[in-house]
């Protein structure tokens, strides 16, 4: 009952396991494609170190490798890298000489395998990873040096001609003689060949003597004539292929040798003072080590933010050279410049370039400039001081940006600059002291100056008070606004602002609109008397003001006739004539000149 | 009143009905959840002392925490390995760190494992071969210790690595770095109590909804000997709301019980709203 149960369970367990439950055992990878490159170099690396000592677990893991997606800007590069490794292992496991043209493809491999470490060094953080590439450099010389012996022992094997090259490290410009000597009479030979990777540096034709022995002499290129295809290997010689060309009964074969030319990078250096100010003399010395004795020519250039310029052609030959350089305007800027000498190949050196950073100081002209910060004149000139010692400058001045003055100034000399007619106004001045002759770096001068002009506050304040003491009185100025905004608001209003001020001038007479009145008015105005204010009536005014001020009854008497008409002339339908009012104010005159 | 006990009801009934996303949770669908695994036919225990009553023989245990474990919860799941039972165990560090202590070892955290070629979709889903169980088993977010010393009790039957290609991101920042380990590391220990085994994988998650999937061969061969799957929600007791849907819900959905009980309280509910309307009336 109980087994029945559990194979019951079993089954249940089975069927509801079998949708979920693969029936496969194994799961393959699917891994995302790898963009960390700091891995990509150590997994490199590793391989590397497994193919030198022929572990198979190198081979394996280039097998895994290879099928790994990387990013897609390695992808190339990586399959690459990896198939030459497994192709290394391949040959490793063949003897057959015929897979000599395979190992050669090989060779040149390596090379790829060197650039792409080089690329995943480019995209690694750190400095770590630098040295894993020196490493693996290191490894891929080694590895490269086991394929050429290799080369060389799959050419012995052919057995029907033997080819002596002295194997050593040539010289640039040292003949390395080739011979050959035939195990088998049908053979023949035709031309000896030096490469570099797969590129032809020279052919040559061999001379047979009779005794069978063939010559042919190859000379190593000097660096000047290899220069673009060498790298600036601080380390190691130059590896080039010697290709013998031979046809043994009518089979064409080609023997291989390596041969290793040394190349130098110049072991040079400059030496200058790190800070140098403008307009003085700069003292370089170039430092060689020519324990050659080489004649090296180049070109010393300066790069700064206006860009590179060349200074000057150098010829090198001995083991101290110096030289002095004006650091003048139009090549050195102020700040960071960098000095770079770039040597040219000679014939066993490299091109090579060295630099230095100087960094080159402003030079300013020994001027003084002062002015004040708050300047109070009559005409509102601003006074600005420039001694400019025994130099001849010109000066550039600049109120809120604005040119306003330019002149040669030599000794010390005060200018005026006109600040305008504001009586007070606040300003930018900028001074600009600079060298005609450019040896200088111009001087700058900057100040906020406040300038009273005091005529025109005089003249403002005078204006001021005038104005206030006419408007005072009324409200005039509240009249006169009233009566400017009326001009437009209101239709059909009385007059304007001319009209509006004619009454502020002449008050009551617009008022009052009566010519009579302003007799009497101009009356007592010659009288002394004050005029009536708009609170008074004449009469009130008479007696307050007339009556006590007149002495004379007749004098009295015809102001108050005067009076009189002047309100029949204001209020009545019987209006005065004219000319007995002028009459009357005639008469006025008379009796007050009498008086007086 | 009984608007109270409406409100109460619709509480507990919305805590049932609300999805839990607990890092090895049955009930949970998330990447660290065990819900797939209860397709499985899988039932859980929510006390390790249920051990004791169940037939290791017939029984595969699946222990997943994210606490350390206690010595006596140890000592129980090692007497049900004894007796037969399989326990696979995996789940936090600290949790991993607490076993291989209890099993006599002194370990030393060296840090998580990512393997960028033998990987499934992410570096962090390592592959592992096991040859005990000539089978690959996924590793969701594996870690190293390094592990010295004797087990105390049991037999070591095999340790499984991961393969050549992963390293130990030692610095944990996601990416190599020049100096980290790189090669195989052990993380599958396989301890055999009598007949029984104990299953340790330093990992994150195993038969986790991330990874069941590519782990089901595995799972096959372990419950092969008509062996159930059972998985120990024990953690999860002073847990309310979880503790209170593992009671109230069954691998196979709501309890009935529950069900009922619910039932019969909105009927006790409906029956005094009636009456005391009619009384009103």
């Amino acid at each position: 009952m109980k087994a029945s149960r559990s194979l019951i369970l079993v089954l249940l367990l089975a069927a509801l396991l079998t949708p979920i439950l693969g029936a496969s055992t194994t799961i393959s990878p699917y891994p995302q494609p790898v963009g960390d490159c700091t891995y990509l170099l150590t997994i490199l690396e590793k391989t590397i170190d497994y193919a030198l000592v022929s572990d198979q677990r190198g081979d394996y893991i280039a097998r895994v490798m290879l099928n790994t997606p990387v990013d897609t800007r390695l992808q190339e590069l990586h399959r690459k890298a990896y198939r030459t490794i497994l192709d290394y292992y391949q040959v490793l496991s063949e003897t057959d000489p015929r897979e000599l043209d395979k190992l050669r493809s090989l060779l040149g491999g390596v090379d790829e395998v060197g650039e792409y470490a080089k690329r995943l060094r480019a995209c690694s953080p750190g400095t770590g990873p630098v040295a894993v590439v020196t490493r693996i450099e290191k490894a891929l010389d080694t590895l490269k040096s086991r394929l050429e012996d290799l080369i060389v022992l799959y050419s012995e094997g052919i057995g029907q001609i033997s080819v002596n090259v002295t194997e050593k490290v040539y010289n640039p410009s040292e003949e390395v003689q080739v011979l050959v000597y035939f195990n088998n009479t049908a053979c023949s030979v035709r031309e000896a060949v030096l490469l570099y990777r797969d590129i032809v540096i020279e052919t040559t034709n061999f001379t047979c003597s009779d005794s069978g022995e063939c010559k042919a002499i190859l000379r190593v290129p000097p660096a000047s004539s290899v220069q673009g295809l060498i790298e600036r290997r601080i380390t190691g010689p130059a590896k080039f292929t010697i290709a013998v060309k031979a046809t043994c009964s009518g089979r064409d074969l080609v023997v291989y040798r390596f041969i290793g030319a040394q190349y130098n990078i110049p072991r040079l250096t400059i030496d200058a003072p790190p800070v140098v100010t403008r307009g003085d003399l700069l003292n370089i010395t170039i430092t060689v080590d020519n324990t050659m004795g080489l004649e090296l020519t180049g070109v010393l250039l300066v790069r700064n933010t206006m860009g590179e310029h060349s200074l000057l052609n150098i010829t090198v030959n001995s083991t101290l050279s110096a030289y002095q350089i004006l650091v003048d305007k139009p090549y050195f800027t102020a700040g960071n410049n960098v000095l770079r000498l770039c040597v040219n190949a000679s014939e066993r050196t490299l091109p090579y370039c060295f630099e230095k950073a100087i960094i080159v100081q402003l030079k300013y002209p020994s001027v003084s400039v002062k002015t004040a910060l708050t300047t109070t004149t009559l005409t509102g000139g601003i006074p600005v001081y420039i001694d400019s010692g025994s130099g001849e400058y010109i000066a550039l001045i600049y109120l809120n940006g604005a040119l306003v003055s330019e002149y040669r100034v030599s000794g010390a000399k005060t200018t005026s600059i006109n600040s305008g007619l504001f009586p007070f106004s606040v300003f930018n001045l900028t001074v600009i002291i600079r060298d005609p002759s450019g040896v200088y770096d111009d001087y700058v001068y900057s100040a906020v100056i406040t300038s009273i002009n005091v005529s025109t506050l005089i003249l403002a304040i005078f204006a001021g008070s005038l104005l206030t003491v006419i408007l005072r009185e009324h409200e005039k100025v509240f009249m006169l606004a009233l009566r400017a905004s009326s001009v437009r608001t209101t239709r059909g209003a009385m007059g304007g602002v001319p009209e509006a001020l004619k009454s502020i001038f002449k008050p009551y007479a617009h008022i009052v609109k009566s010519h009579i009145l302003e007799l009497y008015y101009q009356l007592l105005g010659r009288l002394g008397a004050r005029l009536p204010h708009h609170y008074e009536t004449l009469r009130e005014h008479y007696y307050d003001v007339v009556k006590p001020t007149i002495k004379k009854s007749l004098l009295r008497e015809l102001l108050w006739r005067m009076l009189n008409l002047a309100e029949m002339d204001l209020y009545s339908q019987r209006r005065p004539r004219l000319e007995e009012a002028e009459d009357l104010h005639e008469g006025v005159l008379g009796a007050i000149e009498e008086e007086s | 009143m009984y608007l109270a006990l409406i409100a109460i009801l619709l509480a507990f009934s919305i805590v049932v009905a609300l999805p839990v996303n607990y890092d090895y949770y049955a009930l949970s669908s998330g990447e660290r959840g065990h819900s797939e695994l209860l397709n499985a036919n899988t039932t859980w225990i929510t006390s390790i002392t249920s051990t004791r009553g169940l037939n290791a023989a017939k029984t595969l245990l699946v222990v997943a925490r994210t606490s350390p474990i206690v010595t006596s919860e140890l000592s129980d799941l090692l007497e049900f390995t004894r007796r037969g039972g399989v326990v696979v165990m995996y789940g936090s560090r600290e949790f991993i760190e607490s076993v291989l202590r209890g099993l006599g070892y002194e370990v030393a955290y060296q840090g998580p494992i990512l393997d960028p070629v033998y990987s499934v979709g992410s570096p962090r889903r390592v592959l592992v071969y096991s040859s005990l169980w000539n089978t690959t088993v996924v590793l969701d977010t594996p870690y190293v210790f390094n592990v010295t010393g004797t087990l105390t009790s049991g037999e070591l039957m095999s340790t499984e690595c991961t393969g050549t290609f992963s390293f130990v991101d030692e610095n944990e920042n996601g990416a190599y770095d020049v100096g980290e380990p790189i090669g195989e590391f052990p993380v599958i220990y396989v301890v055999k109590f009598n007949s029984g085994l104990l299953v340790i994988a330093c990992a994150h998650g195993v038969f986790t909804n991330s990874v069941l999937g590519e782990n089901t061969s595995w799972l096959t061969h372990l419950v092969s000997k008509d062996r159930s799957v059972i998985l120990d929600q024990s953690e999860f007791k002073n847990n309310v709301v979880a503790y209170f849907k593992l009671l109230v819900v069954s691998p196979r959905g709501v309890s009935p019980l529950y069900i009922l009980s619910v039932s019969l309280a909105v009927a006790v509910v409906l029956y005094y709203v009636y009456t005391r309307e009619t009384t009103r009336k």
